[in-house]
């Protein structure tokens, strides 16, 4: 009969552990009987590895299926290592044989350690809802959409993770999306009435993307178009006007889920709002634009700065960095002087105030010296701007106990420079200077 | 076939011999039946007298069959042509019996050491078997010498115990008759030797499928004997609560009765709203079938446990109602960077924390409320506490995001909280057993009892006591308080894979790797109910909220739903595509939801299941037939069929599903261990 032994193998191995006589009744016995071994402690492995919820078997399994057989385990193997078998030729037959290289100690302590693997974590998510599977990134594509469309590769994006803090970096799978053919249709008419000349039309797909309750679907799409028309269309201030339009009508859509698309989105909207140069350089829509732009930032913050709490600091650490790199031009100025104001009383304190004083000579400098008339309207631009900002602290206002607006000039114009100080003190606001200089004490 | 002296006897004659030869070898049930069968044809009574006159004739004249290896196949074949053969409904039931007649053809041949005949017959025939038999077959295979019967632990258990079969009159005599007429004698001695067949007469002449199923194989009982078995008394009903507690809880109850009525006024009209003291004693109306309460010794009860107590009714007005028409809600907790190390998930009662088992010996906690895991730290003196805020100051400050307990010495195989959150209790590949403190973090007690790897542990429904399932065959139960078992649970056959406490603390369920799923008394350690069906190990088990109804599954991929009080089937349900992990009733027991490797989450509807009967014997019979035809080739997937039953299946993005549970409040939980494609695959 013919087992997985040969009788030639049962022969070699006694060879190699001293016997050399074996009779051939005997090797058809042995090779009988070890193939029924093998087979057992399969048995007791496929145990073990039922009961670790596997469908692999690793050679842990193995391990433990000898020992509770009361074999020694084999040990040195393991699952991760490549196994090779080398075939030898002899007189007699083929020996196989598996190679076991002789190693160099100095290699092995030469060798860096590995990685330390990432820790278990979990996530969750809802795999039904009221019996009705969501169609969230988590959830795999249903049968039924497979069955009638056409797909598209498109790269979806895992969600963060709702705690923010563990990163998802395990896998982001190329996973074939599905659209039906009206969604697609859909979906081109959405985008190109977006752009078009016609306001009508323009208002019509915006009142869409507002109110539709079913684009989830297209979500990672319409995302996709923002930042590459963003991304293409620094030329054309139409083309951005339109894209932030956009981006406000799916952020305004109740029934979408936007929190994956943040992090697209955002880069695209601070885009908008610090960039160098948006539309012609003779346009002035530009300001407009940023100011747009600063306004969905703090919707967003204010939506979901709760949720994940590293949103805003994240963002003001941008706009800050841009505020105070002084080679970068005034627009670039505005726009994070503008995004940071929105942000709030506590940012424009903690984050404006600290720096105007040196800002403000940079300003003058340019203000008063230069005769570029074009960079001289920019930062009268920033200066309305900062000045805005500094009025909104109104609204923190504390009594003044009395004193008189010019006992405060000196202490104003150490905190923030004397540009500031005169126009403050010239129109006489004292609780926006009593609030400042509350704010120095606190420090 | 070799021509001999019975093929020109007459009919009368060798009855005569075969009634002669079943008196000689004492087989007293077959030979009741055979003279009775002859009465019915010929309305003569052979009384033994007649018999002497042919008893000097030799009944297997030195069977010459019996070395013939070729005789034994053609045999076999003849058999399975005549079940090809035979009406539909008869060849059902004769189906079972060719498996057990082809693994002792096959064990005879290995026997006498005509290996290579045993192979060919293997391969030739095995196919028959392998929709149903499919682990058994492989079993059977690797046994290729005469030796490895005296060891092989599945050829011992056909050898020694009876192969149940249970057949229709005609059935059984079509089967007998056929087998005289065409001498096979070789089959009618194994037939006679191994096989236990109960008759059954049933006017529609053909059994229901369930019914067969319930007893076919090797138990360890005769067919008759087990449904006498599965007859005794077991008391499924709720345990009654103590006195002394239902009379606190009833004083705790009437105050806050009081209180909810003054608080909302407008709810007084509301005919449908009742109050919690009837809600409480609601519980325990249905009392008749009830344990009593001394019957599972418990601890007194603690102040703490009215709290619980009313807490639970608080939340049972909160519950979802669920059924066919209104689905569960499931939340998913997937496992990340697991690389298949995680073996098993459990999650609390109160679903405010979820704790995986590892390869790696160790246990780790997370909290699924997204708070920090703070354990006490180890200055706590009970004298300088007074009171709660006492005992918080004394957690740690900063906690941490998941807590990994260490102590086992080999892969955590089994979980299970304590129902009032405080306790985990774990199994281990180790051999031991061990509970640890979900307060302090820190392992308590360890349980050294088995001596094989533990496969399975369940707390008990009110805490104090626990199961253990091990490879030992055994499953033991234990209290936290001892650190040795108070029964050993010994029956089975094979492995016990998984153990679950009945919901009224009475019983315990274990579902093993021979099939079975038994029901044992944890007062007198003894079996009480055993339950055949399945075609592969079962993994997993669950009990309604009532007590009465028992789902299983395992490796064959079918969920079966049975009645504890009768231990028969009541359906079948199939769709699961890969083995079964996981199984829980919502609560209220409308919804059965199960979890697999095939990486999806299934609901069943229960209520389909308990209401018509007639329905299910048509359509398992049509399916049967569809699929284990002899001799047909199988198409895997139409053995696959969905049951009706199956409300909605819910897959998972390659994540098998290791653990689902319900809430209080009837939220499904499920968990499972993200698998990453290999390199290979990707």
């Amino acid at each position: 009969m013919a087992g997985i032994f040969s009788k030639e193998t049962i022969k070699t191995t006694a060879e190699a552990v001293g016997i050399t006589n074996i009779n051939d009744d005997v090797a058809t016995a042995l090779s009988q009987d070890l193939e029924y071994r093998i087979h057992e402690i399969l048995q007791e492995a496929i145990k073990f590895m039922r009961h670790a919820k596997r469908t692999k078997m690793t050679s842990d399994d193995i391990d433990h299926a000898m020992r509770v057989r009361n074999v020694e385990p084999l040990y040195g193997f393991n699952g991760s290592d490549q196994y090779k078998f080398q075939r030898l030729t002899t007189n007699y037959a083929d020996i196989y044989y598996l190679e076991d290289d002789e190693l160099d100690f100095e290699n092995i302590m030469n060798v860096p350690l590995p990685k330390v693997p990432l820790d278990v974590t979990f996530t969750a998510h809802w795999l039904a809802i009221e019996g009705v599977q969501p169609a969230t990134p988590q959830n795999p594509i249903p049968e039924g959409a497979r069955a009638n469309t056409h797909t598209a590769d498109v790269r979806t994006e895992r969600p963060a993770p709702s705690n923010g803090t563990s990163m998802e970096v395990d896998v982001r799978p190329l996973v074939k999306h599905n659209l039906s053919r009206e969604l697609q249709t859909y979906y081109e008419k959405i985008t190109k009435a977006v752009l078009s000349e016609e306001s009508r039309l323009r208002v019509t797909a915006l009142n869409s993307l507002k109110e539709d309750p079913a684009l989830h679907q297209l979500l990672p799409y319409f995302v996709q178009f923002i930042c590459s028309k963003v991304a293409e269309g620094y030329e054309d201030i139409n083309v951005l006007e339109n894209a932030m339009n956009m981006t406000d009508s799916l952020l305004n859509n109740q029934s979408l889920y936007m929190d994956p698309y943040l992090h697209q989105l955002i880069p695209a909207i601070l885009s908008c709002l610090v960039a160098k140069s948006l539309g012609s350089p003779n346009d002035t829509k530009h300001w407009d634009i940023r100011d747009r732009a600063a306004n969905l930032i703090q919707s967003i913050c204010v939506r979901y700065g709760v949720q994940y709490y590293t949103l805003q600091p994240r963002i003001c650490k941008t706009l800050l960095r841009a505020f105070l790199d002084i080679s970068k031009p005034f627009t670039t100025h505005y726009g994070a002087i503008v995004g940071l104001s929105t942000l709030g009383r506590e940012v424009v304190k903690l984050l404006i105030l600290p720096n105007l004083k040196p800002y403000s000579i940079v300003l003058e400098q340019e203000l008063v010296h230069s005769d570029d008339l074009v960079k001289r309207s920019e930062a009268q631009r920033c200066y309305n701007a900062i000045l805005l900002a500094l009025m909104t602290l109104k609204e923190d206002a504390v009594s003044s106990d009395g004193k008189q607006l010019d006992e405060l000039r000196d202490p104003l114009e150490k905190r923030i420079g004397q540009l500031f100080a005169n126009e403050l003190i010239s129109n006489g606001h004292i609780d926006v200077t009593m609030v400042i200089l509350n704010s120095m004490a606190e420090d | 076939m070799s021509a001999e002296q019975p093929r020109h006897l007459p009919d009368k004659e060798l009855d005569k011999i075969v009634l002669n030869y079943l008196t000689q070898k004492g087989y007293k049930h077959t030979e009741l039946m055979f003279r009775n069968e002859i009465r019915a044809h010929a309305g003569e009574d052979y009384s033994m007298g007649d018999m002497n006159a042919v008893s000097g004739y030799q009944f297997f004249p030195t069977d010459p069959d019996s070395n013939n290896p070729d005789s034994y196949i053609s045999s076999y074949a003849d058999l399975r042509k005549l079940i090809e053969r035979s009406m539909d409904i008869y060849k059902l039931e004769l189906r079972l019996v060719m498996f057990p007649v082809f693994a002792h053809i096959y064990l005879d041949l290995v026997f006498k050491g005509f290996l290579d005949k045993a192979m060919n017959f293997m391969e030739e025939f095995k196919s028959d078997h392998y929709e149903y038999y499919g682990d058994n077959i492989r079993k059977l295979s690797i046994i290729t010498h005469a030796q490895h019967l005296q060891e092989n632990e599945f050829a011992i258990t056909l050898r020694s115990q009876k192969y149940n079969v249970r057949l229709s009159n005609v059935s059984t005599k079509l089967l007998l008759n056929f087998l005289q007429e065409n001498k096979l004698y070789i089959i009618l001695r194994i037939v006679n030797q191994y096989l236990e067949i109960e008759e059954t007469v049933n006017h529609q002449q053909t059994l229901m499928m369930s019914d067969i199923a319930d007893v076919t194989g090797v138990t360890g009982y005769s067919a008759r004997g087990l449904d006498d078995f599965n007859k005794q008394k077991v008391f499924l009903g709720p345990l009654p609560p103590e006195p002394t507690f239902m009379e606190e809880a009833e004083q705790v109850l009437k105050v806050k009765d009081t209180q909810l009525n003054s608080m909302d006024p407008q709810s007084l009209g509301d005919d449908d709203l009742s109050t919690l003291l009837e809600d409480i004693t609601k519980d325990f109306k249905d009392s008749i079938e009830a344990p009593d309460r001394n019957d599972v010794p418990l601890p007194p009860s603690k102040g703490s446990d009215i709290q619980a107590k009313i807490e639970e009714l608080f939340e049972l007005r909160h519950r979802i109602k669920l059924g066919a028409s209104t689905l569960p809600s499931i939340c998913f907790y997937t496992f990340h960077n697991t690389y298949d190390s995680l073996n098993c998930i459990s999650i609390s009662d109160d679903a405010t924390l979820i704790a995986g088992g590892f390869s790696e010996s160790y246990i780790k906690i997370w909290s699924l409320k997204g708070e920090k895991l703070k354990a006490f730290m180890n200055n706590v003196r009970p004298t300088f506490v007074s009171e709660v805020s006492d005992l918080e100051r004394l957690r740690e400050q900063h906690g941490s995001e998941c807590k990994r307990l260490v102590g086992h010495s080999g892969p955590v195989f089994g979980l299970s909280f304590s129902p009032d959150n405080r306790y985990l209790v774990t199994c281990s590949e180790d051999k031991t057993a061990r509970l640890w403190s979900v307060d302090t973090f820190t392992n308590l007690v360890c349980y050294k009892g088995h001596n094989y790897p533990i496969w399975d542990v369940d707390f008990g429904p009110y805490g104090f006591y626990f199961a253990t399932a091990s490879y030992d065959r055994t499953a033991r139960l234990w209290s936290c308080d001892h650190i040795y078992p108070l029964r050993i649970f010994a029956g089975h056959l094979s492995d016990v894979d998984c153990v679950k406490f009945h919901p009224n603390s009475r019983y315990v369920l274990t579902g093993s790797s021979d099939r079975m799923v038994r029901m044992w008394d944890i007062q007198t350690g003894r079996c009480v109910r055993i339950m055949s069906g399945h075609a592969g190990a079962v993994q997993s088990l669950a009990v309604s909220d009532n007590g009465h109804i028992m789902a299983s599954a395992g490796e064959d991929k079918k969920v079966i739903l049975r009645d504890l009080r009768t231990g028969k089937t009541l359906r079948k349900l199939t769709g699961h595509t890969d083995i079964v992990y996981t199984l829980e009733f919502s609560r209220g027991g409308n919804l059965l939801v199960s979890g697999g490797a095939d990486q999806t989450v299934r609901v069943w509807d229960v209520n389909a299941c308990l209401s018509d009967q007639s329905d299910y014997n048509t359509s398992t019979t049509n399916m049967e037939n569809g699929t284990t035809g002899v001799g047909q080739a199988r198409n895997s997937e139409s053995a696959r069929v969905k049951s009706d039953e199956m409300l909605a299946t819910f897959p998972t993005k390659r994540t098998p599903v290791y653990k689902v549970k319900f809430t209080r409040r009837n939220l499904c939980l499920a968990a499972g261990a993200f698998t990453k494609l290999s390199e290979k695959e990707q």
